[in-house]
């Protein structure tokens, strides 16, 4: 791709002091942001006739980095010259390189919240001091001491969480009342930390925090001060305490050669510590930024609410300013359910607003504002199928990758994501745990979890299939580049197994392979040729996280939605076994989905399609009958022959 | 400059069992045949090559009982940041900075490091792996995969250029220097005339020889014979292509007065100068290419050429060889030079010389090291201790490390001491360099006579068995020398007059430089006696007389002396008191000190032609020696050790 064709204004900005001193650029919705940071760093890549500098160029999501990166790639060397990536792929980058500097004996692999939750409940549960604050012996009941114990949970983490933001200093070990913490807290901080470390592991804060430990240190922040002449950073408005201080640090006294361009109006303030202040107030006070303008341009409704009433009641639906549309509607298969989704997107935002008789305000619909759910992610296939050749939408969706990160939805697979966390780092004791919780096995006791979880060769699982697991591990540890081949073999293990009744899980499994193959597909184009090793695949995934704020239809699981909400919802393939899910048998698992398909329901503002397929065509070709779930057999369903 | 590889460590290659190397700008390695000279040149240029050796099977080290202990070569090679006289400095340059990737920090330095293992299994090749270091010292390596090995390759290059060297052979093969640099030839906008030069001047030879134009009529047959739509057979006694002009390329070369010969009519050692010649050429010609492009804003690698070059002095006169050292300095980027020419390493500052030596099986290198970063420590501690007000508590943080600091010192060389050693080394023209070992003493007497009776001994010279005898001046002038032979591992014997406190002062000096343990082989002259004395004491009195009388051309030279001189003020303004026997001894002393250049030669054949037993003390000293280096004892004409 070559030069964009900028607007005067544009331009303007690009040229800006042939690139140097310090640059505050409030740009409002649509102004072209990316396409000024592009076309600068392309200007300073180019133009400037000393060639021996790199350029750093940090923006919030990897979307962002990817789509900058695309267009500048017939920049010569632009990996070599430029970093353009956010700011999480860029510390740690840091932090894996000069690892050393903060006492590891290697790189340190990334633990996922939920991977932090548990290391947290076992520092609550294995301290005497720490349990008596975790453990509610006056709970009136057992469904009321858990929740209480959640709370602490999330308290904790938050705790933990909001020091590390603030890029909290190390606390000596043999220190018991930090900051007039108290002996607990302090405690709990300290075990914490120790326990990530004895895994070799780091929180996704931690991220952050260690490369400003690691950037403190003069004589390494002036390497990435010389190195990164130009830096630039996208969606300022969005900056945390912790970036702007690794930004501070690495610029130093000297280096004032620093662009910003961020819309306040669009800033989601408290997020992750977030907060406009450090462009609009700090910046331009430490950096002596000068600053540029560039302007080139209530909840559900009752129809919603009453559906959600009759699943879950939740006293009463309520006055509602909008009567809305609550439908259930089944077809004949998945593809007719997909076509009829995409139609109606359509319909809606051609449209482009929502609107009733009688009533003055009208809202908005675009892309951004309608969500399709469904209970697993493989219930999305057709749909996304579909989409991916509409040329329409296929550049307005996104599968929302759940808790930001690759969740497998069965157990095979999520078997095997856990086997190659431990297979990159040998003293991940925590997700040999997780699979010895999900096989309900009890591996022998060794300081190596590698060969800890090559002893899961003794066990004969009831429905899991260990052995081509185990094959495959052995297969990766040895050969760290083959992971391409192994997903191949995945699938013809699929391809030639015999899952008799077991369909929906076979499906399942076909969808997760799928899913980890899409993203190794991203990998690899992003990666060197020669390191595209299991680890690093894992240190991709540990951050594929973006938080994507784009005109898109959100495609997501319901796990994954929770705290969201759209104008428009379609609720997708409601079929029984698929929502409840199979593995739901007892009372309490079926209730806990139950309050899943009411968060559901709850997500749409407006409007809310429920759809499912009479037949359900299974990877292997077989087509099966399907039934309503039993959630909805009480309400009334339209059949669809004809959608258009 | 801006960059130096300023230390390289080899595991398991060769003899090169374990050793690491410290390199400056230019660097000297000396040391016998086969003590891993050319074997460190050769690790360094299979990493950092522009034509890299293979590395095979037969390269790990193997020792004296033929085991194995290791199927891993490993070199490592660190590079710092410079300022243009070589010296380190803390940062890296911009330059720099952008092409080394992942730069690390030691004490607040920065660096670059990176360890090349070949590890072999059963294949004669092996495979090869590489790795960032985080710690130089500890050799602590980053676990992440090091990738960028092309990219160094393509800023820093070496060229290694063997003894096997000559113009005559470069010239004929595309890929020397020689034929690198003239296959790049760009004639720029005189193409076109260049090309008319030479049709016409084609034209004009075959028009003004009668034979050419006979052969050129008659070749034209060949267009008979061969149906040809071209222009058809033509002679052409100058290159008729452009881009074959350099094929035929000679390098001439005219001494002041004779006619201007060929390569091929010139010895090997001016052809083997120009081979290295070219070689600089080469690299100074890319240098400058690059930095044509940086002036034009255009993207480019960086170069820092390592010359690494085999003997060369090879072939070349003596006077030549001293020009040498200055010629190479002019390089661009870093040279290292194996060399057995005392002349060359004569020429080189004490630093830049490394002694390669064997140890069994193993090679190792000595340097001599300099007191003057210790000595500026010492000074910074003395600046804090200043600061923080000279008081108790401040001396006794300080003082510790200050005295430690000024004991290493004192065993390293200060400019006093290079003062004398060049002074010795540009006397004994760098000879001192190349010693197998040190026989120190203190005045000229001994320095004249002891050859005379070390061949009387040995049946050989000292130079033959590489002996250096070294006169030091005064018994207060032992340490340079200790000092010298400790850091270059050569073995050192001493014999010391016995006169006064001079054992105390020779052997105080012995502690300061080596550790207070360490067993230099000392030899005093018996009764407190100098070497003049000795002689006398050793029953040489006639032989002594007889030698006098012979550089005197006078009989009886001693009676004139004593008649001349008596009771006449000597030495110190104490009158000479020549009278009687004990008179006449000291006369014959006072006569010998006084002219020590003059008679020592006649007098140590005097006493070698008397068929005398030599003194005892000698005796003693040459049987240290023999058994120390291995010597053989004389033989008789029957080949009988005597």
């Amino acid at each position: 791709m070559h030069k964009a064709i900028l607007s005067k204004e544009q331009e303007e900005i690009v040229l800006f002091n042939e690139g140097e001193g310090a640059v505050l650029v409030e740009a409002a919705a649509g102004s072209g942001k990316t396409r000024i940071l592009t076309e600068r760093v392309r200007y300073l890549l180019t133009e400037k006739k000393d060639k021996f500098f790199s350029v750093l160029c940090l923006t919030f999501t990897n979307k962002a980095a990817a789509e900058m990166n695309e267009r500048l790639k017939d920049v010569p060397k632009l990996k070599a010259r430029a970093f353009i990536g956010n700011f999480h792929e860029f510390c740690l980058s840091i932090v894996r390189s000069r690892y050393t500097d903060i006492g590891f004996a290697t790189p340190p692999h990334i633990f996922d919240e939920n991977d932090c939750k548990e290391i947290l409940e076992e520092v609550l549960l294995s301290n005497p001091i720490l349990k008596e604050i975790y453990d509610f012996p006056d709970a009136e009941s057992p469904e009321i001491r858990r929740k209480q114990q959640r709370e602490k949970l999330y308290h904790c983490i938050d705790f933990i969480s909001t020091q590390k933001r603030n890029l909290i200093e190390q606390i000596p070990a043999f220190e018991t009342d930090y900051k007039n913490w108290g002996e607990k807290t302090t405690l709990l901080f300290q075990d914490y930390n120790r326990r990530l470390r004895e895994q070799n592991a780091i929180d996704y804060d931690d991220i952050l925090l260690f490369a400003h430990q690691i950037l403190s240190r003069p004589a390494v922040a002036n390497i990435y001060r010389r190195s990164y002449r130009y830096i630039l950073i996208d969606e300022a408005q969005d900056l945390s305490y912790a970036q702007y201080h690794i930004i501070k640090t690495i610029c130093g006294e000297e280096h004032k050669n620093v662009l910003m361009v961020g819309d306040p109006k669009q800033s989601i303030y408290g997020f992750s510590g977030s907060n406009p202040d450090y462009m609009l107030k700090h910046f331009p006070h430490d950096f002596g930024a000068i600053k540029k303008e560039i302007k080139q341009n209530y909840r559900s409704s009752k129809a919603v609410l009453s559906l959600a009433e009759q699943v879950q009641s939740n006293g009463g639906i309520g006055a509602n300013f909008f009567e809305g549309i609550g439908k259930i509607q089944n077809f004949d298969n998945e593809k007719d359910e997909a076509k009829f989704i995409i139609s109606k997107i359509k319909q809606w935002v051609k449209k482009g607003y929502y609107e009733e008789i009688g009533k003055e305000i009208s809202e908005p619909i675009s892309f951004k504002n309608i969500a399709v759910l469904g209970r697993n992610r493989f219930v999305f296939s057709s749909l996304i199928t579909l989409l991916e050749d509409d040329t329409e939408l296929k550049t307005h969706f996104y599968l929302k990758r759940g808790l930001e990160k690759f969740e497998p939805e069965s157990d095979f697979m999520k078997i095997f994501d856990l086997g190659t966390k431990v297979i990159v780092n040998p003293n991940n004791t925590l997700h040999l745990k997780q699979i010895e919780d999900i096989l309900r096995v009890e591996l022998s006791i060794g300081a190596d979890s590698f060969e800890r979880l090559m002893g899961l060769q003794q066990y004969n699982h009831f429905s899991i299939d260990l052995a081509p697991l185990l094959k495959y591990w052995q297969h990766l540890k040895n050969n760290p580049k083959s992971l391409g081949w192994v997903f191949e073999q995945l699938n013809n293990f699929l391809k030639n197994t015999d899952f008799q009744d077991r369909d929906v899980e076979a499906a399942q499994i076909a969808f997760d392979i799928s899913e980890l193959e899409n993203l190794w597909s991203i990998f690899i184009r992003k990666e060197n040729p020669d390191g595209l090793t299991l680890a690093n695949f894992r240190y991709f995934l540990a951050l594929n996280n973006a938080k994507d704020n784009q005109n898109e239809i959100t495609i997501a699981t319901v796990h994954a939605t929770k705290g969201l909400e759209f104008e428009i919802v379609f609720l997708m393939g409601m079929n029984d076994g698929v929502f409840p899910d199979y593995r739901a048998k007892t009372d309490s698992a079926l209730s806990e989905e139950k309050n899943n398909l009411y968060v559901a329901i709850t997500r749409a503002k407006r409007a809310l399609y429920i759809t499912y397929p009479k037949v359900r065509k299974m990877p292997w070709g077989e087509e099966k009958t399907q039934v309503v779930s039993r959630f909805l057999k009480q309400q009334k369903t339209e059949s669809k022959t004809n959608i258009y | 400059m801006n960059i130096l590889i300023d230390k390289i460590r080899v595991k398991n290659f060769k003899a090169l069992k374990d050793i690491e190397i410290t390199l400056r700008p230019i660097t000297i390695l000396v040391g016998a045949n086969n003590s891993g000279k050319t074997t460190l040149l050769r690790i360094l240029n299979s990493v950092l090559g522009i034509s890299r050796n293979q590395i095979n099977q037969d390269d790990l080290f193997v020792d004296k009982d033929g085991y194995q202990p290791s199927k891993e070569i490993i070199v490592d090679i660190r590079i710092i940041p410079t300022d243009d006289y070589g010296n380190r400095i803390a940062n890296f340059d911009n330059k720099w900075t952008s092409k080394l990737h992942e730069i690390q920090i030691e004490n607040e330095n920065e660096f670059f490091a990176i360890r090349t293992k070949y590890s072999f299994g059963i294949e004669d090749t092996p495979t090869v792996s590489y790795a960032l270091f985080t710690n130089w010292d500890n050799e602590q390596l980053s676990t992440n995969e090091f990738k960028g090995l092309t990219q160094i390759r393509n800023n820093i290059k070496m060229y290694f250029i063997d003894a096997q060297r000559d113009i005559l052979e470069d010239s004929k093969q595309r890929t020397s220097f020689f034929g690198k640099l003239v296959s790049q030839l760009d004639y720029g906008e005189g193409l076109d005339s260049l090309k008319q030069q030479i049709s016409d001047l084609n034209a004009e030879a075959i028009n003004n020889s009668p034979v050419l134009k006979h052969l050129k009529e008659e070749l034209k047959k060949l267009n008979q014979a061969i149906q040809t739509q071209g222009e058809g057979v033509s002679l052409n006694p100058f290159p008729k292509k452009i881009r074959d002009l350099h094929k035929g390329m000679k390098v001439y070369f005219q001494d002041s007065q004779s006619d201007s010969f060929s390569m091929e009519s010139h010895g090997m050692g001016t052809r083997s100068w120009a081979s290295i010649i070219t070689a600089g050429a080469f690299s100074s010609w890319q240098v400058q290419q690059i930095d044509n492009k940086i002036e034009k804003g255009e993207d480019t690698d960086l170069l820092f050429p390592i010359l690494a070059l085999e003997e060369p002095e090879a072939h070349l006169h003596p006077n030549a060889q001293r020009a040498l050292y200055k010629q190479l300095q002019a390089f661009a980027g870093q040279k290292i030079i194996s060399t057995h020419s005392p002349y060359i390493a004569g020429q080189a500052a004490l630093e830049e010389l490394r002694h390669f030596y064997k140890n069994s099986d193993t090679s190792m290198v000595s340097e001599i090291l300099f007191d003057k970063y210790d000595r500026e420590k010492i000074e910074n501690l003395n600046q804090q201790l200043k600061l923080e007000g000279k008081t108790p508590d401040a001396y006794r943080k300080y003082n510790p490390q200050i005295n430690d600091l000024k004991q290493i010192a004192d065993t390293k060389l200060n400019e006093d001491d290079r003062r004398e050693l060049v002074k010795e080394i540009f006397l004994h023209r760098g000879e001192l360099l190349f010693t197998k070992a040190l026989l120190l003493f203190e005045g000229i007497t001994e320095e004249v006579a002891l050859p005379h009776f070390y061949q009387k001994h040995f049946g050989r010279s000292p130079f033959e068995d590489g002996i250096t005898l070294v006169s030091v001046g005064g018994n207060e002038n032992y340490s340079p020398f200790l000092k010298f032979a400790k850091f270059l591992k050569i073995p050192v014997f001493i014999l010391s007059d016995g006169d006064g406190d001079t054992e105390t002062k020779v052997q105080s000096q012995i502690a300061k430089v080596y550790d207070t343990l360490a067993h230099i082989p000392l030899f005093i002259l018996p009764n407190q006696a100098d070497f003049e004395q000795f002689l006398f004491d050793s029953g040489y009195k006639e032989e002594i007389n007889q030698a006098i009388d012979t550089v005197k051309s006078k009989e009886s030279y001693l009676e004139t002396y004593i008649t001349e001189l008596n009771n006449q003020k000597g030495k110190r303004g104490v009158p000479r008191a020549y009278d009687g026997y004990e008179g006449k001894t000291r006369a014959l002393l006072d006569c010998m000190r006084e002219n020590k250049t003059e008679f020592a030669e006649e007098i140590a054949k005097n006493i070698i032609l008397s068929g005398k037993a030599l003194p005892s003390t000698l005796l003693e000293l040459f049987d240290k020696i023999a058994q120390e280096l291995n010597l053989k004892p004389k033989e008789d004409a029957q080949g009988n050790t005597i």
